[in-house]
């Protein structure tokens, strides 16, 4: 691991079905994600809007990916929702090395992509080698 | 603003394999294969507790920012208590909306050893006439 590596990025879609599955697993059944009348005529939005914990939840599955569960430990993990992701939009995310502790921390800094290019979340993970 | 006290509630959520077997496939992870690090947050009911009691509108709720340590093993067949506080909050009014930030801690215990902690950060954007 290098600071400044690009790791491998994952595509992940979510579909207003998988919005309600997630709302019955996680329950947070809050209508701005599940109903589309309310997101639009209640809350003001134009259509219902991704749970921000399941993009978290697709920045965990990147983590997966470069860092194996079985040889990797996560410590800590933060993310900022920083705009809204709607249902059927592509979110690309992304995993880039920020720093190598001396004691084999590496700190990562994760982020999605909404397909205008704008940053929907982001955040770092900090994991050790078990 | 009034710091309403400490929730605490275990949810009645056993960390069962159905349940995070749930959890994976309603986030379609591919990678993942013990309980996902997102998984707390389904112990979120101390925390929704406390946002009702400062008597938030959740039409205007957003999630703004979530972190986690994680400081033991989560292990199946075991109920996490949490125990969620409000940490901090501000209020900034505007001619056309009132925002709220609101920031709160939860401790998610299993048998009595702390297993994680959690931070998260809200914000509240009311227009006035609704405030």
């Amino acid at each position: 691991m290098e600071v400044g590596q690009v790791l491998q990025s994952i595509t992940r879609t979510p579909t207003r079905e998988q919005l309600k599955a997630y709302a019955e697993s996680s329950r947070d059944r809050n209508p701005i994600h599940i109903d589309e009348a309310f997101a639009k005529e209640k809350a003001g939005l134009p259509s219902v809007i991704v749970h921000g914990m399941l993009s978290m939840a697709f920045l965990a599955d990147l983590l997966a990916l470069n860092f194996p569960e079985d040889e990797w430990v996560l410590c800590r993990f933060k993310a900022r929702f920083r705009k809204v992701a709607f249902p059927d939009e592509a979110l690309r995310c992304e995993a880039v090395v920020r720093e190598v502790d001396g004691d084999g921390t590496v700190q990562v800094f994760v982020s999605a992509h909404n397909p205008a290019g704008e940053t929907t979340t982001d955040g770092v993970a900090y994991l050790k080698r078990k | 603003m009034e710091t309403p006290p400490n929730m605490i509630d275990s949810d009645g959520i056993t960390i069962s394999q159905a349940e995070v077997d749930r959890f994976v496939a309603a986030t379609r992870s591919e990678h993942l294969r013990g309980i996902p690090p997102t998984f707390l947050t389904i112990y979120r009911k101390s925390e929704f507790d406390l946002l009702n009691e400062l008597q938030v509108n959740w039409r205007y709720l957003l999630h703004a920012e979530q972190e986690y340590e994680y400081l033991g093993p989560l292990t199946l067949n075991k109920e996490p208590v949490a125990v969620s506080k409000v940490v901090d909050q501000k209020e900034r009014r505007r001619r056309e909306e009132v925002m709220r930030f609101i920031k709160t801690e939860t401790d998610f215990f299993i048998d009595d050893k702390l297993v994680a902690k959690g931070r998260s950060t809200f914000v509240v954007r009311e227009p006035v006439e609704a405030a």
